[in-house]
């Protein structure tokens, strides 16, 4: 599942609290063991390393280690906390000052300087450069090198009046000269960057490999080396854990979790994660446009029920909104009680006769019901499937690969419409709720050949609470906002939600100082971590 | 008892009628013959009693029940005529066999007898048949709808209300399995069949008539062969991704071409016969010779062929199942409930175990079959 | 028998080409666009046309097919989805599928050569029957489901081999193997022995109806006629003439052990090109599918030419020429 990671950084806030901090944290480890290895099972393989194009969160296990980030979210709060930036001054409403710290040195023994910075920014946010993460920096109007450790960042005027917060692996800052000498497609196959873990080896397939990096101007990194491999398999990964061939396991089947907790050597650490899964309608679609039919395919589940079943309330919970529970603004209470509508099927059936009388559900018609290979979204629609079956509508699953089910998604020049009426997908955000809202409701994003508002919700209203959102600081009016837009989306019943998931990794007790956190990072060594193994 | 008679007309007492006519087989016990007579008793049983297991789980409301209970009662009452029809026409042959002195074996009578002999032979088609008529009487089978899922009560182990336990959507296996037959065979024969047709009527063209249409098909054949067939299948389904069934069996049907290299090379064999020869320089039509002299003598090795090949089939159905490219959901498959399974093989083994064992049976059966039917129409014994 | 070769060399390229215009083909109507895979969500429009661009997928058909073509040749076709040349992705994997391949075939070889002789001299004894219906058993069972049952049983209740992957490998000039390390042995054991499954049955009941054959001709009567002792019989005679057919179908169960590959491979993860197969499908790499399977095809005909030549050696009886 391809998780796009990172936050819409334009869109984040919280910055102010933190202008008296002026020092990188530095972790403490007491008693710990310097030394050995960690091994961690990663769920799909890995596809780029340059933190400028990465935007995988499974790449952004690797990057965490080789890079530092420009700024760090507490694990706790959050908020941004200095790392290569030990503080920052507001000058403006589109002017923040940022003063890095000074002798930090990248792994080829060139200093970390405000050009290396400024040089990654700019990188991103150029529209020629095509990054996949361009819209992350869409806020912002340049990097500027004011002296060799000092970076003016400068908003757009149209973004105004936003002081913007950064955080993640796009900002880890990349060295300028070596990427310029080496060209951005080496670079990308042995990245070199500025963190506590050397870049050693890339075996494709089979496993990445770090090693501590001894002149880390942070901390000194217990750890001696990183490996991370991917098994696709889940089975294949709990089985590895069981037997210690990993130490992390990235991921875990709900089915697993009673069973390894009752271990000793395994812990199995949980939280809250920034996702929302959902299956939406095409509301291009001449069936799935009628409101009718939308209310009546969600009327033939017990949803609470499906989503237990496949999560057995560890691994997932009932979405009843897109903004999830971990996050402020998420107003899932309300959905719950006025819009999500309880499993009857006598009236589902009944409104189903009815739209085939009128011709809407043509007969012979079997719904389609699209979905990703990931096997809980996989069995969710087998879930909606059969419903819909028993209650007199032929329906099927078709589980597709990436590439033609973003493409029937997307949709095309010659299929404008979409040849499907419902789908699965997901979605993952950052800290703000406008990083859901934005690019899945609005109509901007409803645009033929890169449509992230997949369902094509068209609703002026709502197109105008959330670009109010953007226009204003308050954190009240900002929730006040985003409420009432959920309210809209979800009473036109453009999507029925499905579940967001709750971080769920398996972690040997040999393992100290591991923190799990709604961003699903796997931090080893930053300014609040510093991971360290038994022998 | 029969009246002797030189030859020609041998005919059935008024006993063997009535016996024969109350339960197929009993004509054959009362002189004797039991292995034929319980032949012919055994279906009639299973499929009385099947009928019976219909009947009493919903009395006769199933008779205006929804279609494909139609499909198989008249499956059905078809195959109980036929069998009454077939055991009377044996009977008679069999008598005739025992009292008309000139009686001669043909090849077909030879090769049955030697078939029946044969213990493995016998357990292939035994196995074979049972699994067919779960394929084609599954609705009477079931207790309940294969895809009705009772979320309360995922990963159920086996126990008297779910012999076979239950899935992770609370399914109960053992009927998935019994519909999942209607898949593997399905499929499996389907697509066996449309390649022995293909292949067959290829062979015997490029066979026969050698020249540019055996070349085309020769070099046809190569590049098909050229690639792992798996591989080329895989590539096939992707671009058909939403095909489901229909691809399967068509893809699988037109690609594993095998049997049309057998069937040339029988052709090839035959063609250059004596016999062959000499009806071709009298004058016989092609069309004749064909017909006459080369399939018949073709058919025992494609006999053979089929068999092994829907063994074959049914693997690699289950096979591409397994990697995601079977029929589409909820339809039970065994390949793909093994693809199920494999993520709660630690906790639910039930999922896994049975269905594999299914089709390592069946294709059991359809090898051993196809190895009795091997040595029995071995063209050296004939 | 020069001539021969190389008239079959020759047809082999012929083979090839046409195989390379239906995989071009195959490929180009498959629905999915690589592009969008490697922008990801929340992509911008210009950003999955520059990614078209770049992979060159925005030229017409015929400046493609001659890209994927020239780019196989001179080694330097790059991969869509893994930034690096196809050559070098297929054959950092190699190395593994052949280390599974050769252990499958190994084991298949030492387990079914002995059964199926010993099981055709002592026709219809209980042995027989014992490798007859083992054997028959043995090409009805499904290799990943073998493989699943072995990694259950082994790896997770008896907890004496690993369950997956590869072990530690060494580096060497030919690439990284695995087998010369004892962790690296014991993650083969499982995925090599699901593997050999399916080879040791058909290979036991092709070596025993060979043995039968030979056993039956002439000239093993003649040798026992001349008084001669029954094991000089099998062992001068009998057995090396049983072998042929075997030794040759052996090179063109390459093709089974591809295909069985996959699966195994997909099953234990183990890294090989049958997994790097399904990947590049799933990913829509077209360049790495074109070549994988061009190269797959080339090992599979050229296994069919060593296996002709092979025949023609052994029994001196054939002649190409």
């Amino acid at each position: 599942m391809l998780k796009r990671v990172g936050l819409l950084l334009g869109f984040s806030l919280v910055l102010f609290g933190l202008i008296g901090l002026a020092e990188t944290a530095v972790p403490e480890t007491p008693g710990a063991r310097v030394g050995g290895t960690l091994t961690i099972g990663v769920s799909q393989t890995f596809k780029d390393l340059d933190p400028r194009i990465m935007n995988s969160v499974y790449d952004s296990y690797v990057v965490n280690a080789v890079f530092d980030g420009f700024v760090i979210l507490h694990p706790d709060t959050l908020e941004p906390m200095p790392w290569v930036a030990k503080s920052w001054d507001v000058l403006s409403d589109r002017q923040v000052r940022f003063y890095l710290n000074e002798g930090i040195k990248f792994h080829n023994g060139d200093d970390l300087t405000a050009e290396d910075v400024a040089f990654t920014f700019n990188w991103i946010a150029d529209p020629a450069n095509n990054s996949p993460n361009f819209t992350e920096l869409i806020w912002m109007k340049e990097a500027i090198v004011v002296d060799t450790y000092t970076v003016d960042i400068i908003t757009k005027d149209e973004y105004a009046p936003y002081a913007p917060g950064f955080s993640t692996e796009t900002q880890a800052i990349v060295p300028k000269n070596y990427v310029l000498e080496v060209g951005d497609a080496a670079f990308n196959l042995s990245p070199v960057g500025s963190g506590p873990f050397k870049f050693v080896e890339w075996r494709a397939g089979e496993r990445i490999v770090v090693e501590r990096n001894e002149d880390y101007w942070l901390v000194y990194p217990n750890l001696d080396r990183i490996i991370y491999r991917p098994i696709p398999e889940l089975s294949v990964m709990m089985l590895e854990l069981e037997s210690g061939g990993i130490d992390i396991a990235d991921n875990m089947p709900a089915t697993d979790v009673a069973r390894f907790r009752a271990m000793d050597y395994i812990d199995v650490p949980q939280v809250g994660s920034l996702s929302y899964f959902h299956v939406f309608f095409n509301l291009l679609s001449p069936i799935s446009s009628d409101i009718r039919f939308r209310k009546a395919v969600y009327m033939s589940v017990d949803w609470e029920a499906a989503v237990f079943s496949v999560f057995q309330g560890l691994t997932g919970v009932k979405a009843y909104g897109a903004v999830p529970p971990a996050l402020w603004a998420n107003d899932q209470e309300w959905l719950r009680d006025n819009v999500a509508l309880e499993e009857d099927d006598a009236q589902a059936k009944r409104i189903f006769a009815e739209l085939k009388a009128e011709g809407v559900l043509p007969a012979g018609k079997t719904v389609r019901v699209m979905t990703p290979l990931d096997p809980r979204r996989t069995q969710l629609a087998t879930i909606l499937a059969t419903n819909l079956i028993e209650n007199g509508v032929p329906a099927e699953v078709v589980p597709l690969d990436w590439g033609p089910l973003l493409d029937l998604a997307y949709r095309s020049e010659s299929d404008p419409i979409g040849d499907f009426e419902l789908m699965w997908m997901g979605w993952s955000g950052g800290p703000d709720p406008q990083d859901f809202l934005y690019y899945l409701f609005h109509s901007d994003n409803a645009t033929v050949g890169s449509a992230d508002n997949m369902s094509w919700t068209q609703i002026p209203e709502v197109d105008r609470l959330i670009d109010a959102a953007n226009t204003t600081l308050d954190q009240d009016e900002r929730e006040d906002l985003f409420v009432q837009a959920q309210r809209l989306i979800f009473q036109n019943y453009s999507a029925i939600p499905g579940y967001h998931y709750i971080e769920t990794r398996g972690v040997n007790t040999r393992v100290h100082g591991y923190k799990i956190s709604p961003l699903s990072n796997m931090w080893m060594t930053t300014p609040y971590h510093n991971v360290w193994v038994e022998g | 008892m029969t009246e002797r008679t030189e030859k020609g007309r041998v005919r059935l007492q008024t006993q063997d009628w009535v016996l024969s006519l109350i339960l197929p087989g009993l004509g054959h016990i009362s002189r004797g013959w039991w292995g034929k007579g319980l032949l012919f008793l055994g279906p009639v049983m299973l499929l009385g009693a099947t009928l019976g297991l219909g009947v009493s789980k919903q009395r006769f409301a199933w008779l205006a029940g929804p279609p494909k209970y139609w499909v198989s009662t008249t499956i059905m009452l078809v195959l109980l005529f036929l069998l009454w029809t077939w055991a009377l026409y044996d009977l008679w042959r069999m008598v005739r066999a025992e009292q008309e002195e000139q009686y001669v074996r043909g090849y077909w009578q030879m090769a049955s007898r030697r078939f029946s002999k044969d213990p493995k032979g016998i357990v292939g088609l035994v196995i074979i048949l049972l699994v067919v008529h779960v394929a084609l009487f599954a609705p009477f089978l079931v207790r309940n709808d294969p895809i009705k899922m009772d979320l309360r009560n995922f990963l159920g182990r086996p126990s008297p209300l779910h012999p076979l336990g239950q899935d992770n959507f609370g399914r109960d296996v053992l009927d998935r399995i019994i519909y999942g037959s209607r898949v593997a065979l399905g499929i499996g024969a389907v697509a066996t069949i449309l390649n022995m047709f293909l292949g067959g009527f290829l062979g015997l063209l490029g066979g026969y008539f050698r020249g540019m249409t055996d070349a085309v098909f020769m070099r046809l054949l190569e590049v098909v062969n050229s690639i792992p067939f798996l591989v080329l299948v895989l590539l096939i389904l992707s671009v058909w991704r939403e095909g489901g069934i229909l691809s399967l069996m068509v893809i699988l049907g037109i690609f594993g071409l095998q049997p049309a290299r057998i069937i040339r090379s029988e052709v090839l064999s035959v063609r250059e016969q004596d016999y062959v020869l000499s009806a071709k320089s009298v004058g016989v039509s092609t069309w004749r010779i064909i017909m006459k002299y080369v399939l018949p003598n073709a058919i025992a090795s494609l006999l053979v062929v089929t068999t092994m090949s829907i063994g074959v089939n049914i693997i690699v159905v289950a096979g591409l199942s397994f990697l995601g490219f079977g029929v589409r959901p909820p339809i039970p498959s065994w390949g793909a409930m093994l693809q199920e399974a494999q993520e709660y093989m630690r906790t639910a083994w039930w999922m896994a175990v049975y269905p594999g064992l299914c089709i390592i049976i069946t294709v059991f059966g359809f090898n051993i079959l196809g190895d009795s039917l091997r040595d029995v129409l071995d063209p050296r014994l004939k | 028998m020069f001539g021969y070769t190389v008239r079959r060399l020759v047809q082999m390229v012929f083979v090839l080409f046409a195989l390379t215009l239906l995989i071009f083909a195959l490929l180009k109507l498959m629905p999915g666009d690589p592009a969008k895979v490697m922008a990801g969500l929340g992509a911008r429009i210009e950003t999955i046309e520059a990614i078209r661009v770049k992979l060159g997928l925005d030229r017409p058909w015929p400046v493609q097919y001659w890209r994927l073509i020239s780019g196989l040749f001179n080694g330097e076709l790059e991969a869509m989805t893994y930034h690096k040349p196809v050559w070098t992705v297929i054959l950092e994997r190699l190395p593994a599928t052949f280390e599974l391949g050769a252990f499958a075939l190994i084991i298949a070889l030492v387990v079914s050569i002995p059964a199926g002789m010993l099981s055709a001299i002592y026709r219809n004894s209980v042995l027989d029957y014992t490798v007859t219906t083992v054997a028959l058993m043995g090409i009805s069972i499904p290799v990943f489901w073998l493989a699943l049952m072995l990694m259950l049983v082994f790896g997770v209740i008896l907890r004496v081999l690993p369950v997956s992957g590869r072990g530690t490998a060494i580096e060497t000039v030919v690439g990284r193997w695995s087998f010369v390390t004892w962790d690296g042995f014991r993650h083969l054991i499982i995925p090599s022995v699901a593997l050999a499954s399916v080879q040791m049955a058909m290979n036991a009941r092709l070596t025993r109806a060979s043995m039968l054959e030979v056993l039956q001709q002439e000239y093993i009567k003649t040798a026992r006629a001349k008084g001669l002792k029954e094991r000089v019989v099998l062992v001068k005679h009998a057995f090396r003439n049983a072998l042929a057919p075997v030794v040759t179908n052996v090179g063109m169960q390459v093709g089974t052990l591809v295909a069985g590959a996959v699966l195994t491979e997909t099953t234990t993860a183990w890294p090989g090109i049958g997994r790097l197969m399904i990947e590049a499908i799933s990913r829509r790499d077209q360049a790495v599918v074109f070549g994988l399977a061009l190269f797959l095809a080339a090992i599979y005909m050229v296994s069919y030419i060593v296996v002709d030549l092979l025949y023609a050696y052994i029994d001196p009886r054939i002649t190409y020429d």
